[in-house]
């Protein structure tokens, strides 16, 4: 146990002493490191936001509203409502006059409302219909049917908008794994060249202990602790970036008048741990991962 | 204690540095290994100390052979060897007592018993009161006692030693193969490689002369047999 302890001790020493010796190198790790977790964070906070984005989206816009001309009487429109209600595939509609479409556009512009002020007298907006349906995929067939109706100024749905906003987050995703992939490997490998010049400056070290007949992994765990030290520090560092730049961006966005996107903006405690979660381990892995490549390529034992 | 049957030891640049070496060595056997420069007695310590592998052949240690192991065994066939260079490979930044307790700690000796065997191994090489200097702070002499020391200090069965006195003067090289001589007779089997004429003919040991890489000559109180 007392022995276990003392090794242990040995380690760290070691590790800490080549990070020093060599500190030019575990400058440009700990750079290396940090740099694609912050890429894996700007990411990995994309597809949080785009994700929450298209979230929205979809609650909000899976529905189809139909725009009424301005001209119609109240029998006119009812006769169009039960048309409407009549396709097979629409679950509910709900009628939604040019004064309740003003006062719920008032409500999400909140503290900007005024700039719609004075709109009551001559209000532009129509009335209309939100048809709801039973399942999104019905949109592009019930749209073709409510075409045949007259009366009908427009007819307005989403779904290529959900569609283009699940696309989106597809190829953020894809174009963010691939170049996470490609920093993971480059990160991997500095820190494994790293692990070579720590093994150089102590070819005597270990040769000597070799012929004394230290066993192998006696002779690697320094080096591993060292890569390991380095993925952790630079996903630290990393972290602290992500956090002061989100937090600042988030306060910039919700304290100006760009109010409606900062709305779908998920907040910085939200993510935090998530980044916490993913960040610690990944450098930590990419470290002990380099270091025992290098370990293996370098340190013949 | 040592076999080695048919080696051929070929690098990859092509040079057969051994070419089916055969050899017996005894358990408390004192044996030279002399031979032209280039004729393959660095390789043969090499192939004992598991730094290489033979391209053909086997290698026995105490009935074991030793090519071919798994990685994991070979810090325990290391551990029945000690070492000493003509070069020394001290760590210049550790001092004599260091740099013996090093080979302990790496081997996980226990805490408390490090310091009795540093202290007893310094006194068998001769270095009492040299304990805290720093290998620049000692002469070729005290330095080579000090990789001796480091070198038996884990009490292996064999001691082998490349040119130990090849940066030493006469004097000094007499004081160190007393040293040896006296590690031999207390039961350590010992291998020693060397240039020196006047050492060979004098101790009157068992002489292996090698060139391009076979035995040529092997005698039980041999001399060196070369004029260099
Ligand atoms: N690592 C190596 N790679 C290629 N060839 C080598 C290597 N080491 C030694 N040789 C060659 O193998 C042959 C034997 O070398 P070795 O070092 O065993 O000689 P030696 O008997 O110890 O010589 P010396 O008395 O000069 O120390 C030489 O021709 C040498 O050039
Ligand atoms: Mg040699």
């Amino acid at each position: 146990m007392v022995m276990m302890i003392r090794y242990v001790l040995y380690v760290f020493k070691q590790a800490l002493v080549n990070l020093w010796r060599n500190r030019t190198m575990t400058f440009a790790s700990i750079t290396s490191v940090t740099a694609t977790l912050l890429i894996l964070g700007i990411i990995f906070l994309l597809i949080v936001n785009i994700s929450n984005l298209g979230d929205y989206a979809s609650d909000q816009f899976d529905v189809i509203q139909v725009f009424l001309k301005d001209d119609l009487s109240i029998d006119e429109m009812r006769a169009i409502g039960d048309k409407i209600s009549a396709i097979d595939e629409v679950s509910q509609i709900t009628f939604e006059t040019k004064e309740q479409a003003l006062e719920k556009m008032k409500q999400e512009w909140s503290e900007h409302s005024q700039v719609l002020s004075g709109l009551e007298e001559r209000n532009p907006l129509p009335n209309s219909y939100i048809v709801q349906m039973d399942n999104l995929v019905y949109s592009d067939h019930i749209v073709r049917l409510m075409q045949e109706i007259n009366g009908i100024e427009e007819i307005k749905y989403y779904r290529d908008v959900i569609l283009k906003i699940n696309s989106i987050t597809q190829f953020i995703r894809n174009i963010g794994l691939t170049i996470i992939f490609i920093l993971l490997f480059v990160s991997t490998f500095v820190i494994s060249n790293t692990i070579k010049l720590a093994v150089t400056s102590r070819k005597n070290e270990i040769q000597i202990m070799k012929y004394v007949g230290a066993t192998h992994w006696f002779i690697r765990w320094p080096f591993i602790l060292e890569g390991t030290l380095l993925g952790f520090f630079g996903a630290l560092f990393a972290m602290g970036f992500i956090y002061i730049a989100y937090s600042y961006t988030y306060d910039l966005l919700t304290s100006n008048f760009y109010v409606i996107i900062a709305a779908y903006i998920v907040p910085v405690q939200g993510v935090m741990t998530d980044i916490l979660e993913v960040f610690l381990p990944v450098g930590a892995g990419i470290g002990a991962l380099g270091s025992m490549w290098g370990v293996k390529r370098y340190l013949n034992v | 204690m040592i076999t080695f049957k048919k080696v051929f030891m070929r690098y990859p640049n092509g040079v057969t540095a051994l070419n089916g070496l055969d050899l017996e060595i005894k358990e408390g056997e004192f044996v030279f290994i002399v031979g032209p420069s280039g004729a393959g007695k660095s390789t043969l310590i090499k192939l004992l100390l598991k730094e290489l592998e033979p391209t053909k052949g086997r290698i026995l240690l105490d009935d074991q052979n030793i090519t071919k192991v798994h990685n994991r065994r070979v810090p325990k066939i290391r551990a029945k060897t000690g070492v000493v260079f003509q070069d020394f490979r001290l760590l210049q930044n550790k001092t004599a007592f260091e740099n013996i307790a090093f080979a302990l700690e790496i081997t996980r000796t226990r805490g408390k018993d490090i310091k009795p065997l540093v202290t007893k191994v310094l006194d068998l090489v001769g270095l009492k009161g040299k304990e805290k200097s720093k290998p620049q702070e000692l002469s070729g002499g005290e330095q080579q006692r000090v990789c001796i020391a480091r070198a038996i200090v884990n009490d292996p069965p064999i001691l082998i030693c490349d040119e130990p006195t090849g940066n030493l003067d006469p004097d000094t090289s007499w004081e160190i193969m007393k040293l040896l001589r006296n590690i031999n007779k207390s039961g350590t089997t010992i291998i020693m490689v060397t240039h020196d004429k006047e050492i060979v003919n004098d101790m009157k040991q068992r002489v292996i002369a090698l060139e391009n890489g076979v035995i040529v000559r092997d005698e039980s109180k041999g001399v060196y047999g070369y004029d260099d």
